[in-house]
């Protein structure tokens, strides 16, 4: 099988040994509505509320999202208007909390089928803990039979280990989460997919399934980028996601890691999606570790405990290298799907010269995409060409980019070419 | 606290750029500069230096006239002027080099837009621009000697340099010459391995794809040996491995995918074969580069690669035209160029044998005045011939002109009539001569030069050859002594007739 292209980058995980911290509660979170794909919730609470911890806040009669809850006891400061990274408005919930952290009551949910296993899943406001922040119970729910469950351990980004830690600290938690999947929506088979710079994380699964033939552990290279969907789907079992297609249409289902674990934790305890583990690293942090922070903290919070030199920043980044997004402000919060904030205190931005030609991005491109053309005819404002050259298919994943000898901004050229196409 | 940087992903990339590739072409080339420099002495690297400065110059100065951003820092215009001086003669006046340096910078390079947006090859086509333009100066090929204090070749007096052809005119140079580059040639070109060490290192350090130099080498060496040439020699001499491995492979000009470099590659390997054996230069590699860059786009349009994932609609036909398109087209190309050649060869051949055409008959004229003219024949009635004589022709007063037709720079290159009687030659007459202009021309042009031959009467005399067209000059000595001796053999049979 003919492996898709991939680049080598310095993998700079630097806190892969550090146990995750739990970050004492902050005095106060800020909570948007919307932190995954589909519909923002509409608050349920409103200002001078009293919320407990795990406590319901938000949620909406859209299939296509997944509730809130409060990560905090205390007192709701004022239900405000929040613009996301995405520059999309929605509500947050802002709570001044009382250091109680005073529980709400939690019952495991009964699960006795797929369709209660699915509407626990939704209860517990569960989504890609990745980065894109998928619905889970929508993911749980495809339309066609799947054959194969693949748990995306990847972790190809550059500086996080938040998902390695999960595997190291938590590894029952994963294969429970594992066996659940599998028992209610009858897939006889896991691929446990991780890249092989991680050998004890291997080791650990390896050693684990022994006697469990269903659960394979596969080493994927450690090249970037493995835990793009496409990619880890066609690394592990070589099918291809065709256009238009999701992966259910090739029978699998591709999971992240730490959110299987989650679901696992969930139908043991009851207790839903209220923290999670991140990376905190980059140039300005003097104290880089993992944190498991309560959804809403502020960004600002986490790097002062980790003892940042906030002067010094000069890039802002939630989430990796590659496909992180930049913060305008460290008073932003995390969210359900932050699993890494970068602080760097040496940034310079490239300079862009001509294109040389070199074919770099072309060979760089996992999909096999041709930046360098689709540039030419973004430039041009050429849609048709666009089309033949299935811009579309582009996952930002950001190689051509930082292969680019000449620094041009392929990727983002990418984007805003995407847009050009006209939706069916 | 500052400003945040804000700017889409990715936020970090590879420790490369331009100015690196540029820089690690130009360390590739260091080898043969410096062999250029040990073989031809420091007038090499003085023609070298010359190249570079005034490319950076021409490039600065274009892009402050254009008011574009300043690109002469980018290390493309010095590459671009070292490998125009690996493509030049040693003893080229450097005045001439400056005008290389100005075609390739502002007339290939920046009158299209720059680094990344010219069509073709600045190096290759400023090479050819000269080679048109100064044919003499640019094949007057120093011999090279070893560099040492005593025994130099002088920075600005080139008269006293010993001046011989390329191996790939002469064929006599020995294949370890030709590997270390103890050879006549451009600068860049004699020394083959020290042209391998750099590209391998190219390759080596991924600069470079493989796949183009395999195959244009390759191509190459496939062609020579299946028309049985000598495959190591054809390889080694010449231009091809600073080609195959420096010209062939500049990004702009080339196509960006794989199988588009292996079609480029073969491409040029094919012209080159055809152009070195049937062609009237001795050296097609830089024609080759040239016409395979304005293929480019076409080779990089039937190329494109397939998007894992995309879907196409097409059918079965399409698909097969899709995945054969560059094989079909380039073979299409090919085909038509090799028929409209034999459809004009056959169109305009005429079989002229045993006729005294009008040419001839000029020719004669001017030996030996208006006549009846008359070509021996055999008792058969074929056209009588000896060893190296095309026909004799006798007029009414006893007069004998052999026609010869022998090889000089060219294949076939020189076509005489020498009228011989028994006092030695009485003349020579031009019926048609395919030696390169301003060289080889020059055996006709000055006509002291046919002059020498006056009287010959034998094949032991002297004579003073033309600067610049030894083979030309030889040529015509060969032509004279095979008429002589023809006159001498079978005088009784020629009388007689």
């Amino acid at each position: 099988m003919k492996r898709l292209n991939s680049i080598k980058i310095n993998h700079a995980k630097g806190t892969a040994e550090c146990a995750a911290v739990p970050f004492p509660v902050p005095s106060y979170v800020k909570i948007p509505m919307s932190m995954n794909m589909g519909a923002p919730c509409i608050p349920l609470v409103k200002k001078g509320d009293t919320v407990l911890v795990g406590q319901k806040i938000g949620d909406t009669d859209a299939f296509f999202s997944a509730p809130v809850h409060s990560s905090v006891s205390g007192t709701v400061r004022d239900v405000s208007d929040y613009r996301l990274v995405s520059g999309i408005v929605c509500k947050a919930v802002e709570i001044d909390t009382d250091a109680e952290q005073t529980m709400a009551e939690f019952t495991p949910p009964v699960i006795n089928d797929k369709d209660s296993f699915l509407k626990a899943v939704r209860e517990s406001g569960a989504c890609g803990l990745g980065g894109a922040g998928f619905p889970t119970h929508i993911k749980l729910n495809p339309k066609t039979e799947i054959d194969t469950l693949i748990i995306n351990a990847a972790e190809c980004e550059p500086y996080i280990t938040s998902d390695y830690r999960q595997m190291l600290e938590r590894p029952e938690n994963v294969l429970g989460g594992i066996r659940l999947i599998m028992k209610y929506l009858s897939i006889p088979k896991t691929i446990l997919a991780i890249e092989n710079n991680k050998p004890a994380a291997i080791e650990e699964f390896r050693k684990l399934t022994e006697n469990d033939p269903s659960v394979e552990v596969f080493a994927l290279p450690s090249r970037y980028p493995q835990g793009a969907e496409k990619v880890i789907i066609h690394s592990t079992t070589g099918r291809v996601v065709m256009e238009g297609q999701l992966p259910s249409d090739q029978k699998v289902i591709v999971m992240n890691v730490s959110t299987a674990a989650f679901i696992y934790k969930y139908t043991e305890t009851g207790m839903p999606l209220i923290r999670r583990r991140l990376t905190v690293e980059g140039s300005a942090v003097r104290k880089p570790q993992n944190v498991i922070a309560p959804v809403g903290t502020l960004i600002s919070d986490i790097l002062k405990f980790c003892d940042t030199d906030m002067e010094s920043i000069k890039k802002l980044i939630t989430g990796g290298p590659m496909m992180g997004t930049c913060l305008i402000t460290p008073e932003t919060p995390v969210t359900k799907t932050s699993n890494s904030i970068l602080a760097l205190s040496e940034y310079k931005e490239p300079v862009t010269s001509a294109c040389i030609r070199c074919g770099s991005c072309i060979r760089a491109c996992p999909l096999k995409l041709m930046p360098t053309e689709m540039e030419k005819s973004y430039k041009r404002r050429d849609v048709e060409a666009l089309c033949r050259l299935k811009v579309t298919l582009c996952m930002n994943c950001g190689s051509c980019t930082y292969v680019c000898p000449a620094n041009r901004r392929l990727a983002e050229t990418n984007q805003l070419a995407k847009a050009l196409i006209p939706r069916k | 606290m500052n400003k945040l940087i804000i700017s889409p992903s990715p936020h970090q990339h590879a420790q490369i750029s331009t100015k690196m590739i540029m820089l690690l072409v130009i360390i590739a080339l260091l080898p043969s500069a410096a062999a250029s420099v040990v073989f031809f002495g420091p007038r090499a690297l003085a023609l070298i230096l010359i190249c570079c400065a005034s490319s950076v110059l021409f490039e600065a100065v274009c892009r402050k006239l254009m008011k574009r951003e300043q690109t002469a820092g980018d290390l493309s215009a010095v590459l671009t002027g070292l490998l125009l001086a690996m493509n030049l003669p040693v003893t080229l006046p450097y005045w001439i080099a400056i005008i290389g340096s100005f075609v390739a910078i502002v007339i290939v390079k920046q009158l299209f837009g720059g680094l990344g947006q010219n069509f073709a090859n600045p190096a290759i086509t400023a090479r050819i621009v000269l080679m048109m333009s100064f044919t003499s100066q640019m094949t007057t090929w120093a011999v090279p000697k070893y560099y040492s204090a005593t025994n130099t070749f002088s920075l600005f007096n080139t008269k006293d340099i010993v001046t011989g052809a390329t191996p790939l005119v002469s064929g006599t140079a020995s294949v370890k010459d030709l590997l270390i580059g103890n050879t006549g040639g451009c600068l860049g070109e004699t020394s083959a391995i020290a042209l391998l060490i750099g590209g391998l290192f190219l390759i080596f350090t991924r600069v470079i794809s493989p796949s183009t130099p395999a195959a244009f080498i390759g191509s190459f060496a496939l062609l020579t040996f299946i028309s049985g040439g000598d495959v190591v020699y054809q390889t080694l001499a010449g231009g091809l491995f600073l080609g195959a491995f420096f010209m062939a492979t500049d990004y702009v000009t080339t196509p960006v995918t794989v199988p588009g470099k292996i079609i480029f590659g073969t491409g040029c390997g094919i012209i080159t074969f055809v152009i070195r054996n049937y062609g009237g230069y001795p050296e097609g590699v830089s024609f080759s580069i040239l016409l395979m860059n304005i293929l480019t786009p076409y080779i990089d349009m039937a190329t494109r690669t397939k998007p894992v994932g995309g879907i196409f609609p097409e059918g079965i036909f399409k698909k097969i035209w899709r995945k054969g398109k560059p094989t079909i087209i380039v073979t299409s190309i090919c085909t038509l160029i090799s028929v409209l050649l034999l459809v004009t060869f056959n169109a305009t051949y005429v079989d002229t044998t045993g006729v005294i055409t009008d040419s001839l008959k000029t020719g004669l004229n001017e030996l030996y005045g208006d006549g009846q003219y008359e070509m021996l024949k055999n008792p058969d009635g074929t056209v009588l011939t000896y060893d190296g004589i095309t026909s004799v022709i006798k007029n009414e007063r006893g007069q004998v002109a052999f026609e010869v037709i022998t090889d000089g720079y060219a294949k076939g290159g020189i076509h005489v009539l020498i009228g011989v009687s028994d006092n030695g030659v009485d003349g020579i007459s031009f019926i048609e001569l395919g030696e390169t202009p301003g060289l080889g021309s020059k055996v006709k042009e000055k006509p002291e030069f046919a002059q020498q031959f006056i009287g010959v009467n034998s094949d032991n005399y002297s004579f003073t050859a033309i600067t610049g067209a030894t083979y030309s000059s030889k040529g015509m000595k060969k032509a004279v002594d095979t008429a002589v001796s023809a006159y001498q053999n079978h005088k009784g049979e020629i009388i007689n007739e």
